[in-house]
């Protein structure tokens, strides 16, 4: 066990590696000159040797293997750089950030979880084919409405049609509520499809027919055995679904103006303040990496199959096919 | 019988009244069940027999009320101890489910929860009806394990399904079905996904537990053997209704039905003789099986004559000379297969020193159960896979570690047959793409000349030349593997390697099918290499058998003598295994007695 | 324990398991021992094929004309009827043709000019006149709708064609070039996956500048890395089916095999995940724009419309709600496409 450990670790820090060189490829190594940017673009009042001494301060000067290097090393030393656009350091950004935004992320993941996934068992489970039908017709709506159209749609119906909850800011729980909603959509909507096309092929195992024969209820055939194999299945999809709450922050905070991670994201990518974007990925992916550790250690767990030492944990859980996000809904719907 | 005793004072065990079952799909309703009727008496073991689509699983399926979404039951009754269930409301139903009714499934692998501990599935019977508490359910379920035969019940009980073979599986699924003591044990073709020996077993113990508990069987078969040998009454299903029921001897010795007849003509184990016995001269027409027309048969005329036959047979005097250099040989063939470090590392030996010769004209079968290597052996043969050591010769050539164009002439002269002709085919493809493809590739002909050839080797395995344009997706399962022979034909090979060639197919396509192959032998003097893991059949067709236990040949020779007289004692239990010769025996002096009789 | 389970998976039996597991499809009925001998719901679904291979014994006239009909008609009927059961599909089809005219025609369907506002009119509301209302400059919505079709569906294009040339050359290298390329590149596909999409465009975005053809850029290269996955795992799925190795078992080359055998039979779950892309694809270009980092204010793009009337959702409801309605609908639309694409090719596996 402390083997697998060890080389899930290792793994996981392999792969921040990599997420480290892939955001620096991206953002330095892109054509486009990061220092006009910095400086504010075509502003002519800027001589060469201006651009230059912000070139030296921020190491461009060098070339692009001698930059990585040395960004690398700063890193893992716990040195993201400095702001651009405000000169603070990134680490101190993104740490002043990400309260706010665990917040809404919390609650929307919650309420994803609760509604996406109750209306996949309800759907499956039901006997009424119509209303079952009804609920399966969901969750490719709900992928296909844009989220900030849905948070503004939200603030017409609830802050100024009915006003039961604020529109802007980020004081009190009912704050919370609009926010979590809308970023709770194309996250309920994802869990739903994994759900209900994992759900669809746990019913046709004939174990199903197994627990049916021999007499058990709906409740205990539906949970006990439907679910508990379902799920697991879903469970690797846990990484994408708070990687999509992440993206859906950039949004969402945007929509309600509200301070955190997403809102910072949006502000720098509009400044261009590469720094800070690069802090925010490599965040992100330091999230999703640790999400990613904790199922596969939970996942030998519930699933008995699983053995503790197997290499499949190295890959990236994610769908290969398309109708593993597709098939949510029946055929013939 | 005890049944038969009380019948007339209290209503039968389960009485099947006109059912009809039909399934809505897009294409508008099938019917899959149409007016059966039957009735099983209490410690009464009924079988009901038929192919794929005869509608036996889904009159099961009725009984115990688990059919599918889409189907519907239409008319007839099902009743349990007089009691009507398809008009009983759902929670008497789930009442009976378990404790009056016990099911086991077709397919042991798949049937269980994979995450649940497999005494804790027996124990749920119990919890769902209320019979034990949780601490007395987990000893009774213990307690029922061993009784299904599984040996170290307390162990296993512990254990996930996957930790277990497949036979332990199908015993577990034994004690889910038998722990309330139910009256009634419907078991959906319990034994099929099973080697033949553990099948063996399992039918054994399942007979043991019901006649000591006078629990009525209500056992769905596709093997006609395993229905004789078990069943006190056999209904015979075709096409969703019932063409024949009646006690095994009556079945079995004096068919009325020209379904049973031909169903019985076609069921290997039944045949006593070998298809080598029944073959025609060459020039002669092939023998169309008039009783069972292949599907093939409604889109033109039926197997073709010698007169589209432009191959001329090479094979009649090739045969004779037993000096002939053999067309495929294998000497002291080895592979081992690294195991995955979750399997414990290391490496296993799945073909261990194995040798034998495939003469001109000559088939050699290769028998054995799962794991016996068999499947291995056929890979390495066509060098789909290359042997750890040993060689692999080619008309006394060895190619065992050809390469590029000597690789690619070797396996010109061997082609291969796959098991499942769904899958061996390019879906997409025309067949007369599949067919010419091999010509293509080696470049021979023109298109004009490929498209003829086509046609002759459709005419060849007794397909019409109108399934040219047809796709795979269009074809039966029994009109692909022939578009598999013929595409395995079109370079003329000297040997074929057929790689249980028939073991997807319905009994009575594969009657045909076999008949086919050994037609084709007289004809085009081609060899096989026959890999089966059924006897009855390897008696049919075979002239040398090998036969393999892990990777190892326990005993080969010519199959007269194998088959007849094993000296190994795996090859003996083998043969006894096969199900069928109980009743054989018995139907043999049935009809003798009938013969004598006017 | 017996040696059923040391065995490992996929290796020396493989060949008699895969025998029977060879198609798990439960459309096979055939396969004894392992699948329904009935018909099960999904087999009962290809009436066709389950009948013919029954023996049939007593066969009539009539059975056999009505197979000729259907051997005509099922290839016709492909086209023909299914629409007629499927009429989500079609709808969504008809939107995607009017999007298309749309985006390469738009004064077809709005002849007037997007930027071109008459202040008396501003901020009315859905009229004969005006079908979507005006905006604060007096600008017809409708037709900045319209015009604003090309910016964002092309843009759209443009991304999905960079990510399915770009991923379908990484799954196909990946899934042909042996294991060690295929570890390397599988790997570096999951740190691709490891960065939240969106976040991923948004770097390029501020790495390259803003405007649609960045944008594009941007969200292209975050759906190479699904894509290069799906197209790897057909690549993988054909290439180990029987019939590929059935193929070389009569001499076929493997160049051969790759463009006869392979790449037509992978391609279609591709494409359907390019369809799904490109719903995928129009949220996430209007997303960008919404946060203004597409084309500068004076164009329509769809995003960007959606932000403009947020100043004005207490008194101009119109302005944020159609232009999102008309996102959702189009993005509705290509995921049915996709669903309804990979049903077809999902009928083949």
């Amino acid at each position: 066990m402390t083997r697998y450990l060890a080389v899930r670790v290792a793994q996981a820090l392999g792969v921040l590696w990599a997420a480290y060189t892939v955001s620096f490829l991206v953002l330095f190594a892109l054509p486009g000159d990061p220092v006009s940017a910095l400086v504010g673009g075509d502003s002519s009042d800027v001589t060469p040797e201006q651009l230059d001494a912000v070139r030296a301060e921020y190491g461009f000067d060098r070339p692009l293997p001698a930059q990585y290097v040395h960004r690398l090393g700063q890193v893992l030393t716990g040195d993201l750089g400095r702001s651009v656009a405000t000169g603070r350091p990134v680490t101190e950004l993104l740490g002043e950030a990400v309260g706010p935004t665990v917040q809404i992320a919390a609650a929307g993941l919650l309420v994803a979880l609760v509604v996406g996934g109750g209306l996949a068992v309800g759907a499956h489970a039901t006997r009424h084919r119509v209303l079952a039908g009804l609920l399966l017709a969901l969750p490719p709506l709900g992928v296909a409405v844009p989220s900030f159209w849905f948070g503004l749609a939200l603030v017409q119906l609830f802050s100024f049609t009915f006003p039961l909850f604020p529109a802007v800011g980020q004081k009190g729980p009912a704050s919370l509520v609009l926010p979590a909603l809308t970023l709770a959509l194309p996250t309920g909507a994802v869990v739903a499809q994994v759900l209900s096309a994992s759900l669809r092929r746990t019913l046709r195992e004939p174990f199903v027919d197994t627990a049916w024969a021999k007499g058990a209820g709906p409740t205990r055939v539906h949970l006990g055995h439907v679910l508990r194999n379902a799920a697991l299945p879903a469970l690797t999809m846990t990484g994408l679904v708070v990687g999509g709450l992440l993206s859906g922050a950039v949004v969402t905070e945007t929509v309600f103006s509200r301070a955190g991670l997403g809102r910072l994201t949006a502000t720098s990518v509009g400044a261009q303040d590469l720094p800070v974007v690069q802090g925010i990925v490599l965040l992100a992916a330091v999230v999703f990496v640790a999400v990613n550790l904790v199922v596969d250690l939970v996942h030998p767990v519930l699933d008995p199959r699983l053995p503790t030492t197997a290499r499949r944990a190295a890959r990236v859980p994610a769908p290969d096919r398309p109708a593993e996000l597709l098939s949510a809904a029946p055929a013939g719907a | 019988m005890s049944g038969q005793a009380s019948a007339p004072v209290s209503p039968p065990l389960l009485r099947v009244v006109d059912l009809a079952v039909e399934y809505r799909t897009r294409r508008g309703p099938v019917h899959a069940v149409r007016g059966v009727s039957l009735t099983v008496e209490a410690g009464q073991t009924v079988a009901l027999v038929g192919e794929s689509g005869s509608g036996k699983s889904t009159t099961a399926h009725a009984v115990v009320g688990l059919l599918a979404p889409a189907a519907h039951v239409t008319a007839g009754r099902v009743e349990l101890d007089g009691r009507d269930l398809l008009t009983a409301p759902r929670r008497e139903l789930r009442a009976l489910r378990g404790l009056r009714v016990g099911f086991v499934p077709q397919d042991p692998t798949v049937s269980l929860n994979p995450v649940v501990r497999v005494g804790e599935q027996v124990a749920e019977v119990l919890r769902v009806h209320g019979l034990a508490d949780r601490r007395t359910a987990r000893v009774e379920a213990v307690e029922a394990l061993r009784r299904a035969g599984l040996p170290d019940p307390e162990v296993r009980a512990q254990q996930y399904p996957h930790e277990l073979s497949g036979g332990m599986r199908q015993r577990v699924l034994i004690a889910i079905a038998m722990v309330a003591g139910p009256g009634l044990l419907v078991a959906d073709e319990p034994t099929s996904a099973l080697d033949v020996t553990v099948q063996r077993q399992i039918l054994d113990h399942l007979e043991h537990v019901t006649t000591e508990t006078g629990t009525g069987v209500l056992l769905v078969t596709h093997d006609l053997g395993v229905a004789a040998d078990r069943a006190q009454q056999i209904v015979v299903m075709s096409q969703g209704v019932v063409v024949e029921a009646g006690t095994p001897d009556e079945v079995l010795g004096r068919p009325r039905h020209p379904y049973t007849q031909a169903l019985l003509a076609a069921a290997p184990s039944l045949r006593t003789s070998r298809a080598h016995a029944l073959r025609p001269a060459p020039g002669e027409a092939a023998p169309a099986d008039a009783r069972l027309a292949d599907a093939s048969s409604a889109d033109g005329p039926p197997v073709g004559s010698s007169r589209t036959d432009a191959r001329p047979a090479r094979a009649a005097s090739d045969t004779a000379t037993s000096a002939s250099v053999p067309v495929l040989e294998v000497r002291d063939l080895v592979k081992d297969f690294a195991l995955s470090r979750a399997a414990g590392g290391g490496t296993l030996r799945a073909v261990d020193g194995l040798g034998f010769r495939v003469l001109p004209g000559q088939t050699v079968a290769l028998v054995g159960e799962s794991g016996s290597g068999k499947s291995t052996t056929a890979r390495l043969a066509v060098r789909l896979a290359d042997p750890t050591s040993g060689q692999v010769l080619v008309d006394g050539a060895d190619v065992t570690r050809a390469r590029g164009r000597a690789l690619r002439e070797a396996r010109r002269r061997v082609q291969v047959v796959y098991q499942n002709p769904y899958a061996s085919l390019n879906p997409g493809w025309s067949v007369e793409q599949l067919v010419t493809d091999p010509l293509r590739v080696a470049r021979e002909g023109t298109r004009r000349t490929r498209r003829d050839r086509a046609a002759e080797l459709l005419d060849l395995v007794a397909l019409p030349a109108s399934a040219l344009g047809r796709r795979a997706a269009e074809l039966s399962g029994g009109q692909r593997q022939r578009v598999a022979i013929a595409r395995a034909l079109a370079l003329e090979p000297a040997a074929m390697v057929l790689d249980e060639p028939v073991s997807a197919l319905d009994v009575s396509v594969q009657a045909q099918v076999l008949d086919l192959l050994t037609d084709l032998q007289t004809r085009l003097g081609v060899s096989y290499l026959f890999i089966s893991h059924d006897l009855a059949v390897v008696r049919q067709v075979a002239h040398d058998v090998v036969v393999m236990r892990r990777g190892v040949a326990v005993e080969q020779g010519p199959v007269e003598r194998v088959l007849t007289a094993p000296e190994h004692p795996y090859t003996a239990e083998l043969l006894g295994a096969v199900p069928g010769r109980r009743a054989l025996a018995a139907a043999a002096a049935a009809s003798a007695s009938v013969g004598s009789a006017p | 324990m017996t040696w059923t389970q040391t065995r490992p998976p996929g290796a020396p039996v493989a060949a008699d398991a895969t025998a029977a597991a060879a198609d798990p499809s439960p459309a096979d009925p055939r396969v004894p021992g392992l699948a329904a001998s009935d018909p099960t719901a999904s087999g009962a679904a290809v009436p066709g094929q389950s009948a013919s291979d029954r023996t049939e014994s007593t066969q009539t006239a009539a059975t056999r004309a009505r197979r000729a009909l259907r051997a005509l008609v099922v290839p016709l009927g492909a086209a023909s009827l299914a629409p007629l059961r499927r009429p989500g599909l079609v709808l969504a089809v008809l939107w995607l043709v009017v999007l298309a005219v749309a985006a390469f025609a738009p004064a077809v369907l709005a002849p007037g000019d997007p930027l071109d506002g008459v202040p008396a009119e501003k901020l009315t509301g859905p009229s004969g006149a005006h079908w979507f209302g005006t905006d604060q400059l007096g600008r017809d919505l409708f037709t900045r709708v319209v015009h604003g079709t090309g910016l964002t569906l092309r843009g759209a294009v443009v991304a999905v064609a960079l990510a399915l040339v770009l991923g379908s050359l990484l799954g196909l290298v990946a899934g042909t070039a042996g294991r060690v390329v295929d570890d390397v590149l599988m790997r570096g596909v999951d740190v691709l996956l490891a960065i939240p999409s969106l976040l991923l465009s948004l770097s390029v975005v501020a790495a390259l500048g803003f405007g649609t053809v960045n944008v594009a850029i941007a969200v292209g290269l975050a759906s190479v890395a699904s894509i290069a996955r799906v197209m790897r795992s057909e690549v993988l799925r054909v290439r180990g089916s029987a019939y590929v190795e059935a193929a070389y078992s009569y001499g076929a080359r493997p160049a051969g095999v790759l463009l006869r055998h392979v790449l037509p039979n992978a391609s279609g779950p591709v494409v359907a995940l390019a369809a799904l892309e490109l719903g995928g694809a129009v949220l996430a270009i209007s997303a960008l724009s919404f946060l203004g980092f597409g084309e500068p204010p004076p164009a329509p793009e769809w995003g960007a419309l959606v932000a403009g009337g947020r100043d004005y959702l207490r008194t101009a409801w119109w302005l944020t709600t159609l232009p999102g309605l008309t996102i959702a609908l189009s993005v509705l639309s290509a995921n049915t496409l996709s669903r309804a694409l990979d049903a077809r090719f999902g009928a083949h596996r």
